[in-house]
């Protein structure tokens, strides 16, 4: 590396799954020239321990992969061994799952929110976003009795059944929840600080999209509708009504829209859901799945990041013999080699956060010290300062 | 009153290390922070300089990478600090104690005064925790 | 592209080992290791899949390495590329030449599974601790744990 560039690293810890994340972002000036990404803080090795668990077992381990999207892992997997099996669940089981994973995806975009609101220097809405997501928990602990990993999943159908009663509870939670985010739409569509901090920073193209294969909101916000839901459907989104949310700008205003229209999306999914259950009363939620033949099967999930990917290899045995996993910023993470490189270093930060790599352990980034000898190191705190400061001259100028 | 518990009665800062975590124990940590729970009535914060930290929150199962950096970390509290092993991951490392990347639970790289069982503990867990702690003569 | 399955084997008719149809949306396709880069770039550029991930995984008869495309074209197919390599010569050609998402994928299985990838740009440590010792893979079947 060129001796006059500075770096700054970022990190090291991030906790998704297989990566966490640790920047390191050689700058030249204000202008970042090159990023460098470095992990294995968080490998935990959790493909080996999965092999010598049982499939039923197997469930609860997925689940602590991550815990934001504990949902999605179970979700994927027991699409898998569904499988491998080749059965199909009962529609009661299809609603469950569908409203269980919808909620995450609520909680988990509120999440992303109140960082991204945190990381403009916006800390209203880093609280605002926080207190309303704590119904939803609330919701999920009435349900399925724990805040997160909920261990509702397992292969065959669900865990516990959504009681008739607790449906109402539900239904007011979510008409609260929507005037909510109309005001957090309302508020983010009319700030012009907002606006001119975010629209035509870190573009991603189609081209890019394509050439890493990023997921999820990465990918809609930059014009590529893929979604799992839509593309392979399974559990109850083929039986519900709903649309897969696109814009085509690719910039960083871009991912905010789009993860603000899904809330209303997975709103409407979850009401619909709910109907579905009081129509499916009394039916079974799971089939019993005696033995598992040998073979192997793939199951994916659109968690609230992008696409999950479960791949089990069974040899007959109750053990998988196989287990891999892709969680989505596997494929998101390395964008930054094309959005990041030639933006400042205070718009850095906020084009990390666009995508949404678990971005709530934004106080666990550390400082790191010496890390290349005689180059001026920065924190990450520094560069959340940087960032507000832009926010700051960026206000005085209007 | 002891020094330790002088240093600790009033405006605790907290610095969280997240040493491969699920992420879920991070998440309720910063939850205690946010309106429902609003731990900053108490004067506690997050801080973003270790120098500045009287506890350290430690989450997640310590593997083999993150075990030196943990142990740094330690060495640059300005002591007394508490160490407090949020969550069963650093306290036992349940079902990651198989992992190939496994480096101990916590208690044998760095000491530990409170430990804060659950997977996650719920934010009235990690208040109690401490709470409990603060209240031990 | 519709009937994938049927272009891939006019196209490639001699280096197809065997296809095997798990059920209409997950199909498995078998090839030799040097067919590889051929194969998946008419699946890429062609067929315009979307290379969702690869699983490598240590077998009695050697490594094996399964490339999964999917077609994101509302079919929901996945079309998964079988190759096996053999346990003394584990070397296989990188597709980073194609795109740049199999960089991060391809360092991992170099690290958990000890594979070679040819001609990739920068075949270091992802995941692992630097004092991990050389020559030791955790994803082998032969790994022990301390």
């Amino acid at each position: 590396m060129n001796e006059k560039k500075v770096v700054i690293p970022i990190g090291p810890y991030h906790p998704l799954q297989e990566e966490p994340e640790f920047f390191k972002l050689y700058c030249d000036g204000e202008i970042v020239r090159d990023v460098v990404w470095e992990s294995g803080y968080n490998h935990r090795g959790i493909e080996k321990v999965c092999e010598g668990k049982s499939y039923d077992q197997v469930t609860f381990v997925v689940e602590r992969i991550c815990g934001i999207c504990s949902t999605s892992h179970p979700f994927a997997y027991v699409n898998a061994v569904e499988d491998i099996v080749s059965i199909d669940v009962p529609t009661r089981a299809k609603y469950i799952r569908s409203i269980i994973g919808e909620l995450e995806r609520i909680h988990s975009h509120l999440l992303w929110l109140g960082l991204a609101g945190h990381f403009i220097g916006y800390n209203t809405v880093f609280m605002w976003a926080w207190k309303y997501r704590e119904p939803i928990l609330d919701i999920s602990e009435m349900v399925t009795g724990n805040r997160n990993h909920y261990a509702m999943f397992k292969a065959g159908g669900v865990r516990r059944d959504i009681e008739n009663e607790y449906i109402p509870e539900i239904r007011k939670v979510m008409n609260k929840l929507k005037p909510k985010i109309d005001l957090f739409v309302g508020a983010v569509m009319d700030d012009p600080v907002i606006h001119s901090r975010t629209k035509g920073i870190g573009v991603l193209t189609k081209e890019d999209i394509k050439e890493f294969h990023a997921l999820g909101p990465t990918a809609r916000a930059s014009g590529i509708a893929i979604d799992v839901r839509k593309d392979d459907p399974y559990a109850a989104y083929p039986l519900v009504k709903w649309k897969v949310i696109t814009f085509d700008e690719g910039d960083v205003f871009a991912k905010v829209k789009v993860r603000l229209l899904e809330f209303y999306e997975s709103i409407s999914i979850i009401e619909q859901c709910l109907k579905g259950l009081e129509k499916e009363k009394n039916s079974p939620i799971e089939i019993k799945i005696k033995t598992i033949p040998p073979g192997e099967g793939i199951g994916r999930h659109e968690a609230p990041r992008g696409e999950v990917f479960h791949y089990v290899r069974s040899d007959g045995t109750n053990r998988p013999i196989r287990h891999k996993i892709r969680a989505p910023s596997f494929m998101n993470v390395p964008t930054f080699r094309a959005s990041c490189i030639g933006q400042t270093v205070s718009d850095v930060t906020l084009i990390l956060a666009a995508v949404d790599p678990c971005y709530c352990c934004t106080e666990r980034l550390l400082t790191l010290y010496d890390w290349e000898t005689g180059k001026k190191t920065m924190t990450f705190n520094d560069l959340i300062k940087l960032s507000h400061a832009k926010t700051a001259r960026v206000m005085k100028k209007r | 009153m002891g020094i330790k518990e002088y240093c600790f009665k009033k405006s605790l800062w907290v610095f969280h290390i997240a040493a491969s975590p699920c992420n879920n124990c991070d998440i309720e940590i910063l939850d205690c922070l946010t309106p429902r729970y609003d731990i900053e009535r108490f004067g506690m914060l997050l801080t973003g300089s270790i120098k500045h930290a009287d506890v350290l929150l430690v989450t997640g199962m310590v593997n083999k990478k993150a075990k030196k950096r943990v142990k740094e970390l330690y060495d640059q509290v300005p002591k007394p600090c508490v160490v407090v092993a949020v969550g069963t991951c650093p306290s036992s490392g349940i079902l990651f104690k198989e992992s190939y990347n496994f480096a101990g639970p916590l208690d044998k790289v760095i000491p530990v005064d409170v430990y804060i069982p659950g997977c996650p503990p719920k934010p009235e867990a990690i208040i109690a925790g401490i709470v409990k702690f603060l209240n031990k003569k | 592209m519709k009937d994938i399955v049927g272009h891939l084997k006019k196209e490639f008719k001699s280096q197809i080992i065997e296809v095997y149809t798990h059920n209409a949306k997950r199909i498995y396709v078998k090839i030799p290791r040097e067919a590889l880069v051929k194969v998946a770039e008419f699946l890429y550029k062609k067929a315009r899949c979307r290379f969702a991930i690869a699983s490598g995984m240590d077998t009695r008869d050697g490594l094996e390495i399964i490339y999964h495309f999917s077609d994101d074209a509302g079919s929901g197919v996945m079309i998964n590329l079988k190759i096996s390599v053999p346990h003394k010569d584990p070397q296989v050609e990188s597709l980073t030449c194609l795109f740049k998402g199999a960089e991060w994928i391809e360092r991992e299985m170099h690290e958990l599974l000890g594979i070679k990838f040819k001609n990739h740009p920068n075949l270091v440590t992802l995941l692992l601790p630097e004092d991990w010792p050389k020559g030791v893979y955790p994803l082998r079947r032969n790994y022990k744990n301390e």
